[in-house]
């Protein structure tokens, strides 16, 4: 039995040493991913697979991260101008670019896939909802008109729904994309497409942008949801970066031998909805003082391990609508307890309940960290780990029966404000979706339409007006806004060009990435 | 009775058995409070599209009919699309079973043989230090949670020694060289088949702690339930008879007692199958396995309903189908049921 | 026999039977094994039933958060080092105790509360009755029992409540099919045959004859069930499912602590072990008295 294993482990060994030549580990990698694959329908495409679309599709334009000196990145397009009024955008198409499957890149190719897109109606189409036709005038340049003044390129550069595929696909379906294929632009391919498992991202030798230079050639993607095994399959070289490691460990990886962390902004944050529709919470003053009770500190610190910031209002730091202005809320304690005062409960002596996602690790880390804060001033909170689908359908139920705080993770479809503002704040009737705090304020519905429409003509009064917009809701306090998350990736030490840009999340873009 | 009526009785109690799971699971998942339409659509999806998706799943038309045009499907082999991935649930199932079972049933079958020679050993020797070390040991092993020992296998063996891989079926970088082809499903048979051996000693060596993991339960109640079975047989009269009339005592053993001792051991093993399906749960998250509990799993967090369903008409018949064969196996072995 | 007679006989058996109970008593506790489990239970039983007096830092047993002592490890402040949120974890794991002890009670007597009844109807009419319930059994038991406690408690919230009952609903079975068994094996025999021709209700003979003998099966059976109901509650809680923070669970400590088990091994491997020993403790104890009685009914 003995010389049995012995002669095994003598076969694995040699096999091993024969299977990885150490020469070809240069141009690829592993990536062990938490971010699992919905659909493979570029068209339809509206969750976690983004992190792989965006390397085998590709938009006109592409936004850049904040503090970059050009606005955007021009990909399939290079260029673009806007008619006087804002209802035209004429782009200019890149030449000699090819499809995965060698055809080659037009006009028809624009057209085709949004049309395909807002035909489908599925995923983010929605961001389409103002476009009233495509114009192709020749092979290499194309107009899209609007029905009215909205910021397009923002929406060509969208991370969801603006991918161009190949019209060579005409007579295929979503089924077909779901069973492991895609005909893109990208720097790659997907192959040997596992689900659940692992797929490839192999080098499309013909990409436009060529392979001179060092990058990336082949990125296998093992599928990993655990964070504790991601970390050691990181700290024991198996992978060249992971999604994410348990939080504790972040400062062992950054200070590694072997590893790092890069880090950089996102547009993802937490958020606390209070249910304004009953008491004690549809007093204003009740919904402050919960604002000041709420341990941001702790919630930064520990919740997220310092890779997270304070948020000052609904648009995170670095997106357009952010601004200083927007008045804040600060841990206070005392002010809090003078605010239950004066509201009619000195020492509290009500009870809350809290609902966040059970799938979401981050909010079962942080909801006992507010529950706890407000012990202090008497409140008592349930706190309620329910599943995704069943959180959110209780809260658009029946908004007198449902939770009193609501924690939200959320991130906008597109560089926009817009569709944050709408989507969280405006007066959705009887049918809640978004809306989870049951706010409803005229003024502030008609602000931000008023902002989205002159973004494109007049960005300083449209960053007025989303101030203003804001500033009403602060006033109001039907959300407490928790943290701005820090985006970040694990990595080895070798690998080099890894960066975040925050308009598309998750996001790493490997052909910037090469391994030293 | 002979076995083709036994057996026909059976696949009609079968049949029976799964119409009246899958309603019972159909009306059940259906009565969760999740939003079917917006778990299908994904991401921050907008009213207008839920309202939408509604009316092509046909989750607007009555519950009854709903179930109707799903068990008309069923028939048919089509077990509907996953909400989450978007896939033919048949196709996924097809592909994840034998992953999973490809562990399941080394550990079993492991777990039989050792099992019946520890609790056969365990009885020779009654009384015994031997005795008592297999009692200790069976004990231990049933009484340790299934999530806390793979947890603790993977600390010892992949951090502390590093003698067996952290996870998945095959090495990542073998991915790049030699990749895992699909034929059967089974990764084992498969790499055999396509003549990928490099494949085949890795897979072999990632699954040992699943398989360790997975042993243990079903070991330490065999061991227990063999000796036990076996001390009761071998104190009855005929063996006592048996052995004054000068059989010899391995004879008695081999050929009286231990044969007599395993039908109730038998059905066990046939319970232990879906039960050890069952723990693939929680050591296909711990070593990232990517079969049928790892997928069923997530469809129970994220309220997949059409996966929920196949799941569990898939492990109904597993149980059904292992509980019966180990009824055949124990007619062929014990003379005694008729 | 005069009144008087009667009276000392009937004082005779019941001493003669409290004796057979304490010599019964005496040949389980015989074995070392079963004298430690013993030994293991009633401390952990105790300290699950004092553990606001027997814990340090009761409130951080309850879930009451101590940022400043985060991850620390073993110390005289803390013998059982501290959680991610600073809790000191030999409160935890004594507030964790009542979880597992209370809960697994529960289960154990629930599932005999209702699967007892069932069994002895199914067992002693075994006509229309009999029929239903054995197919409702078998309907319950090919159903995999932590799918459906799984399901059970998504439908419902997650929550020890609804863990505790997603777990008796498909548990019960087992004591319906185990008592019907008995039943049926003992209503054909002399007594209670005779008893029915003497024309004593069929209650009467259910709880004078019936019930008395097929109650040490039952016992058993729900110690032997004490060990997998505990851990049942630990696989719901493992994933969510089950009690929720900041209450203290075994399962659900050994999930929070999995993700620092490579630093911070403590905050997993703690309540796993504690695990280990209670259900270890329960199914040693139950062996041995299934072995005495089983001795004894041999006798």
């Amino acid at each position: 039995m003995g010389k049995h294993l012995a002669l095994i482990f003598l076969l694995v060994a040699s096999v091993a040493a024969m299977a990885n030549p150490a020469a070809a580990a240069e141009k690829n990698m592993v990536f062990a991913s938490p971010y699992g694959i919905t659909t493979l329908d570029p068209s339809v495409s509206y969750s976690t697979e983004l992190t792989y679309m965006a390397n085998i599709y590709e938009t006109l334009i592409r936004v850049n991260p904040p503090g970059s000196k050009e606005r955007f990145s021009y990909l399939l397009a290079t260029g673009f101008n806007a008619s006087e009024n804002g209802l035209k955008y004429t782009f200019n198409l890149r030449k000699g670019v090819k499809f995965h499957d060698g055809t080659p890149f037009t006009a028809e190719a624009v057209k085709y896939s949004i049309e395909r897109t807002t035909g489908l109606g599925k995923g983010a189409a929605f961001i389409w909802g103002d476009l009233a036709s495509i114009d192709i005038v020749d092979d290499y340049t194309v107009t899209f008109v609007m029905k009215q003044a909205v910021p397009l390129p923002l929406i060509a550069a969208s991370a969801y729904a603006s991918y161009i595929l190949s019209p060579s696909m005409k007579d295929k379906d979503t089924a077909w994309f779901d069973q492991g294929h895609a005909c893109g632009t990208g720097p790659y391919m997907l192959k040997n497409y596992k689900d659940g498992e692992s797929w490839m991202l192999a080098k499309f030798d013909d990409y436009w942008g060529g392979w001179k230079g060092p990058h990336v050639e082949n990125v296998l993607v093992k599928y990993t949801k655990e964070a504790l095994i991601q970390l050691q399959m990181l700290q024991s070289g198996q992978a060249a970066m992971v999604g994410r490691i348990p939080l504790d460990s972040y400062p062992a990886v950054k200070s590694g031998k072997d590893t790092t962390v890069v880090y950089g902004p996102s547009y993802q944050n937490y958020m606390a909805f209070f249910n304004t529709t009953r008491p004690p919470l549809d007093n204003v003053k009740v919904r402050k003082a919960l604002a000041h009770a709420i341990p941001y500190k702790d919630i930064i610190d520990i919740g997220f391990n310092g890779m997270a910031t304070q948020a000052r209002g609904p648009v995170p730091k670095g997106q357009f609508g952010y601004s200083e202005k927007v008045v804040q809320y600060n841990y206070d304690i005392g002010k809090a307890k003078k605010l239950l005062a004066e509201a009619g409960y000195p020492n509290g002596g009500f009870n809350l309940t809290l609902t966040y996602a059970a799938e979401n690790p981050q909010e079962a880390r942080f909801a006992p960290l507010i529950q706890s804060e407000f012990k202090k001033i008497g409140i008592d909170v349930e706190i309620k780990a329910l599943v995704w689908t069943s959180q959110w359908s209780q809260a658009k139920a029946d908004p007198k029966n449902a939770q009193d705080i609501f924690l939200l993770l959320w991130w906008p479809t597109y560089s926009d404000p817009y569709e944050t503002l709408f989507s969280l704040l405006h007066d959705e009737g009887d049918k809640p979706a978004w809306n989870l705090a049951y706010y409803k304020n005229p003024a502030y519905d008609e602000l931000i339409r008023q902002a989205y429409e002159t973004t494109g003509s007049q960005p300083e009064k449209a960053l007025e007006l989303y101030v203003n917009a804001q500033n009403l809701i602060q006033a109001d306090c039907p959300v407490a806004w928790l943290v701005d998350i820090v985006g970040n990736w694990p990595a080895s030490k070798r690998l080099k060009g890894l960066a975040i840009n925050p308009a598309y999340p998750n996001v790493p873009f490997f052909y910037d990435m090469h391994l030293e | 009775m002979s076995l083709v009526p036994f057996l026909s009785r059976r696949l009609i109690g079968l049949a029976v058995m799964l119409v009246a799971l899958s309603a019972l699971v159909f009306f059940f998942s259906r009565s969760i409070p999740g939003d079917v339409a917006a778990m299908y659509i994904g991401g921050m999806a907008k009213p207008e599209q839920i309202e939408r998706a509604r009316q092509e799943l046909g989750l607007d038309q009555p519950l009854t009919l709903q179930y109707v045009k799903y068990m008309k499907k069923l028939l048919s082999g089509d077990l509907g699309i996953s909400l989450r991935t978007h896939r033919p649930v048949f196709q996924d199932l097809l592909e994840k079973i034998p992953m999973s079972m490809e562990v399941v049933l080394w550990a079993i079958a492991l777990a039989m043989v050792l099992g019946i020679g520890f609790g056969g050993l365990a009885a020779l020797r009654q009384g015994t230090w031997i005795d008592e070390g297999i009692k200790w040991l069976s004990s231990a092993a049933v009484s340790i949670p299934i999530f806390f020992l793979a947890l603790l296998l993977q600390l010892i063996f992949f951090n502390l020694l590093g003698w067996f891989p952290l996870q998945g079926r095959i090495d990542t970088f073998l991915e790049f060289s030699n990749p895992l082809e699909l034929v059967t499903g089974f990764s084992l048979i498969d790499s055999l088949l396509t003549g990928n051996h490099a494949a085949f000693f890795n897979v072999a060596w990632h699954m040992v702690l699943p398989v360790l993991s997975l042993i243990a339960y079903p070991l330490g109640l065999i061991t227990r339930l063999t000796r036990s079975s076996l001390l009761e047989v071998m104190s009855q009269d005929y063996i006592l008879a048996a052995r004054a009339s000068g059989i010899r005592e391995s004879v008695l053993f081999f050929r009286y007692g231990l044969r007599n001792a395993l039908s109730p051991v038998l059905t066990v093993v046939g319970l232990s199958v879906a039960l050890t399906l069952l723990a693939t749960f929680y050591v296909e998250i711990i070593f990232n396995w990517p079969g049928i509990g790892y997928y069923a799993l997530t469809a129970i967090l994220s309220l997949d309903y059409p996966v929920l369903m196949g799941v569990t008409l898939m492990i109904g018949t597993v149980y059904v189908v292992a509980n019966t064969s180990m009824d055949i196996l124990r007619r062929i072995v014990d003379p005694r049921i008729k | 026999m005069s009144d008087l007679d009667f009276k000392q006989l009937a004082e005779k058996a019941a001493a003669d039977h409290r004796r057979h109970r304490r010599y019964l008593l005496r040949l389980v506790f015989k074995k070392r094994a079963a004298l430690a489990a013993a030994a293991i239970l009633s401390l952990m039983v105790l300290a699950a039933v004092f553990a606001p007096w027997i814990a340090p830092y009761p409130d951080q047993g309850k879930g009451e958060v101590n940022l400043a002592d985060r991850l620390q490890p073993a110390s005289f402040n803390h013998y059982l080092g501290t959680d991610v949120y600073g809790r000191d974890m030999l409160s935890r794991i004594i507030y964790g105790s009542r979880i597992s002890i209370f809960g697994g009670l529960i289960i154990v007597v629930a599932a005999a509360l209702i699967g007892v009844p069932l069994g002895l109807l199914a067992g002693y009419r075994e006509g229309i009755p009999g029929a239903i319930i054995t197919r409702v059994v078998e309907l319950v038991l090919s159903f995999p029992a932590v799918l459906l406690a799984m399901g059970i408690s998504i439908v419902a919230g997650a929550g020890f409540a609804t863990a505790v009952i997603a777990l008796i609903i498909p548990w019960w079975p087992w004591y319906t099919r185990l008592v019907q068994g008995e039943v049926i094996s003992i209503k054909h025999m002399l007594y209670v045959e005779a008893a029915g021709m003497l024309g004593y209700g069929r209650v009467y003979i259910l709880f004078r004859h019936l019930l008395p003998n097929i109650l040490t099966p039952v016992i058993v059976m729900m110690l032997l069930d004490f060990g997998p109901a505990i851990i049942s509650i630990g696989l719901l809680s493992f994933l969510g499912l089950g009690t929720q923070p900041p209450q203290a669970d075994w399962g659900l400590m050994v999930w929070e602590g999995a993700p620092n088990i490579l630093n911070q091994w403590w905050i997993a491997v703690v309540p796993g072990c504690a695990m280990f020993i209670l259900v270890t403790a329960f199914n040693l104890f139950g062996d041995r008295l299934k072995e005495v009685l089983s001795i004894d009914s041999n006798q």
